[in-house]
């Protein structure tokens, strides 16, 4: 009697911290307290996220090391967190509430989640993590942040993974929290991994939650899978004719597109908007990835939120004074459609540039000024392409670099 | 009556080279009996020869020798400079009921407007709504009235004016309005009382002479009088050119003209006259308070025009296209800009910022600009009292002076410190004390549009 008023006191609580935990994210996903950059914290969380990026990006940062307590309480609870916190599986559970199926039985389906894990790691070593998308508290936090913006096409497409995971959950009673999860994947692993040292056995061990598990043997064919996976998908994907202009500090290209983990951060803390989920116009790698735009504002001098919010480093955490001297791009000036070049009167290029990269260089042969560009001062912000009044296409633009 | 009219025109004015000196308050003490133009000139003339002094060579250095200088005016509210901004200015602060003197260093009004034949006014509207009123529309529907005066008055479009036909009304707005004017005298120096303005210095034919006034508006587009009196200022570089007039624009043969893929270079755009177009120029970037290097661009800049409209004539159509005339002003884009009380930026525009002190909104340029407020804070300098800035010397950051230095601007600017300066002389108070709501109130009542 006793041990059930225990058991049952047990769960309200744990519903009582899940319920503040769901409230907690929705808060940081949705940027709304003043600290913007709290919108890292939540898919920083996840090991998976930060075990997977910190090997493809090669770098530890103090926002890796945010994933650290949930890694600790993998090794020893394994999915601790997927029963107590997880703010996708609350959702999911509840939603389940409305209506009570009888359980199928997906006890025979391979835990295809642990396969995406070592798939990814795989793909990690090579800088090229592959799946690393598919973490929940990623498509958790894309779904606030769709929430708050402006609506457009982007942030519906934003919202599908979220939807569609618990769409899963609802229809297949659980199987995306079960089978699917890289998330739940990576603390079973964690927790095995530990019980392979504690005990120091080499080969495997019945776990009590799951009874299907991948030998080592396995594990290291699914890495070796995940490395050439990796190569024939950059190389399939490698970005075509036109590369996109990243945010500052945004990783290699050839890997950007896997260690971006489109959570959406990036995109809703730029204070002049500026970055928007590319619509699929620089290949499908690239699809819902930040890509810069210059309709309606610049990359700010004083400004390095996009830095500061990357769980991933698929866009590395530069200081302001770092950030200033990144190039994201290089101004390009199209002299057949320049005002100048009809003696009109326009230097507002020039006059805007925050580096003082562009410079009036006048030619004496055709007795027009032309504005130059310092390749060593410009950073690609975009000022002069945004005040340019040439329309509809600018006369001076913004342009990868190789 | 010899003795009278020299206490009167004599003045100390001590201070010769550079920086005007202290001014006893005595010449406010003088009689202010009104003077009719060339009256007070003839007097120095006759009494004291021309009233110059030879300058000597003493130890190998030039010095000019410590003198005192005539003081042809005294007068409310001095406009140096007879440029939009000045005319606008004067018109104004008359019209507001202020004792005005304009003196213009060339011999006509309207400077780059007319004699630098920048025809254009570019900023007049804000998408379909024409935002630079008062003397700005005024002036343009003079030119209504005239034949082939002004083209381009839809709503939209920027104004092509004809130069001739501006200089003339401008001329007799000035006539009308009862201000007093010096053509052909050039401003060199600030007289200050302490950091009081206090009048200004001119150089002329006549000789060196003084003008003494209770509010100065300098007008002269380079900050002559306001950079001498210590505000502090922002030099600035721009692209010097030198604009043309092109004839025969009808004789053009369309048929071979059309087998050309692009229009041939420096024919330009429509004038008021039907058969004239006017060709802008860029030219280099350059100090544009450096005589030599404006000695050198007007030699350059006229070598160019002959040059290309030398290959102008030979492109086939075209023989016929002839040179009318080159501007007798070099086209000055901007050299000093003053660090006023307040500023335009293209930032704030962009983000919407509204002033409290605003006196004028400026246009678009170009389709998408910035729609922004010109505050009268952008007109006061800092540390010095009783001077304004006006024109392409009123205070913007480097973007939006794109449409600051515009003609409209210019008018917009002029209009509001005119009128500032008289009610600051009804008032008895420094110029940047004027009360702002009346400011404006007297604005909208002479057809200023504040937004």
């Amino acid at each position: 009697m006793a041990d059930l008023a225990k058991k049952q006191n047990r769960r309200v609580l744990t519903f009582v911290v899940r319920c503040f935990v769901l409230i907690m994210a929705i808060t940081l996903a949705l940027q709304i307290l003043p600290w913007k950059r709290l919108a890292v914290i939540l898919p920083s969380l996840s090991p998976f996220v930060a075990i997977c990026s910190a090997l493809a990006v090669r770098t530890l940062s103090v926002i890796t090391m945010l994933a650290l307590p949930l890694l600790i309480m993998a090794l020893w609870r394994g999915r601790w967190f997927c029963r107590n916190l997880c703010p996708v599986g609350f959702l999911s559970e509840n939603i389940r509430r409305l209506r009570r199926p009888a359980n199928p039985n997906f006890t025979k389906l391979p835990l295809i989640g642990q396969w995406v894990v070592l798939l990814t790691l795989g793909g990690a070593i090579l800088g090229y993590p592959l799946f690393l998308l598919l973490d929940p508290l990623g498509i958790f936090n894309s779904f606030f942040q769709a929430l708050r913006g402006p609506f457009s096409a982007a942030s519906l497409i934003y919202c599908l993974p979220l939807l569609i995971v618990l769409m899963i959950n609802f229809v297949l009673a659980g199987l995306w929290c079960s089978h699917l999860c890289p998330l739940g994947a990576i603390q079973v692993m964690l927790f095995r991994l530990r019980g392979v040292f504690w005990h120091k056995i080499l080969y495997w061990r019945e776990l009590s939650d799951s009874n299907k598990v991948l030998t080592a043997r396995r594990d290291i064919l699914a890495l070796g899978t995940g490395v050439l996976t990796a190569v024939a998908t950059r190389k399939l994907f490698r970005p075509r004719a036109s590369k996109p202009i990243r945010p500052p500090g945004a990783i290699d290209e050839s890997n950007f597109t896997a260690v971006c983990i489109r959570c959406g951060n990036c995109t809703r803390v730029c204070p002049v908007g500026i970055i928007e989920p590319d619509p699929g116009r620089h290949g499908v790698a690239s699809f819902m990835t930040p890509t810069l735009r210059f309709e309606n504002n610049y990359c700010q001098e004083d400004c390095n939120s996009c830095n500061e919010v990357c769980p991933s480093g698929a866009i590395a955490g530069l200081s302001l004074a770092q950030k200033r001297k990144t190039t994201v791009g290089l101004a390009k000036v199209d002299m057949s459609i320049c005002l100048l070049s009809e003696e009109r009167e326009c230097t507002v290029c020039v006059r805007i540039c925050p580096y003082d990269a562009v410079k009036l260089v006048f030619s004496k042969e055709e007795y027009i000024s032309i504005p130059v560009i310092d390749p060593e001062k410009c950073t690609g912000c975009g000022a002069c392409e945004w005040v340019c009044p040439v329309s509809p296409k600018k006369a001076i633009t913004i342009e990868a670099v190789k | 009556m010899d003795n009278g009219l020299s206490r009167r025109t004599f003045l100390g004015v001590l201070g010769t080279t550079g920086f005007g000196a202290g001014l006893g308050s005595s010449a406010f003490g003088a009689d202010k009996g009104a003077h009719l133009p060339g009256k007070a000139g003839k007097a120095a003339m006759t009494s004291r020869g021309s009233g110059r002094s030879p300058v000597r060579l003493a130890g190998g250095k030039v010095i000019q020798p410590q003198r005192e200088l005539p003081v042809f005016r005294e007068t409310d509210v001095l406009v140096v400079g007879g440029g939009p901004s000045g005319v606008a200015a004067a018109v104004a602060a008359r019209r507001t009921g202020a004792k005005v003197t304009l003196v213009e260093r060339y011999g006509c009004f309207g400077g780059l407007w007319t004699g630098g034949l920048v025809l254009k006014l570019p900023g007049v509207c804000y998408g379909k709504k024409q935002v630079t009123m008062g003397l700005c529309e005024e002036i343009l529907q003079k030119l209504d009235k005239m034949d082939n005066a002004v083209i381009e008055r839809n709503p939209g479009e920027q104004p092509t004016t004809d130069a001739e036909a501006t200089k003339y009304v401008l001329s007799e707005m000035i006539r009308e309005a009862g201000v007093d004017v010096y053509l052909h005298s050039w401003g060199v120096d600030a007289i200050m009382d302490g950091n009081v303005v206090k009048g200004a210095v001119f150089e002329s034919k006549t000789g060196r002479f003084a003008v003494l006034a209770k509010m100065v508006i300098d007008a002269s587009g380079d900050g002559d009088i306001f950079s001498i009196a210590g505000a502090p200022y922002e030099h600035r570089k721009h692209g010097v050119g030198l604009v043309c007039r092109i004839g025969n624009m009808d004789k053009i043969d369309q048929t071979k003209a059309k087998q050309a893929k692009k229009p041939p270079r420096g024919i330009g755009l429509p004038t008021p006259i039907p058969d004239i177009n006017w060709v802008n120029m860029g030219g280099p970037e350059s100090d544009c308070v450096d005589i030599n290097d404006l000695t050198r661009l007007e030699m350059d800049h006229r070598r160019q025009i002959w040059r290309q409209m030398d290959k102008l004539r030979k492109t086939p159509g075209y023989e016929k296209v002839y040179l009318v005339e080159v501007a007798s002003q070099l086209g000055v884009r901007i050299s000093r800009v003053l660090t006023g009380m307040k500023q335009v930026t293209f930032k704030g525009a962009k983000a919407g910022q509204k002033f409290s002190d605003v006196i004028g909104v400026g246009g678009e340029l170009n389709p998408g600009d910035p729609f922004f407020e010109i505050p009268f804070g952008a007109l006061v300098p800092r540390k010095v009292e009783n001077i304004l800035a006006v024109g392409r010397c009123a205070s913007a950051g480097p973007v939006i002076m794109e449409p600051m230095r515009c003609i409209p601007c210019s008018l917009v600017t002029g209009h509001a410190a005119g009128v500032a300066s008289a009610l600051a002389v009804q008032n008895g108070c420094l110029c940047r004390d004027v009360e702002i709501p009346k400011l404006q109130k007297h604005l909208r009542e002479q057809g200023a549009y504040l937004g």
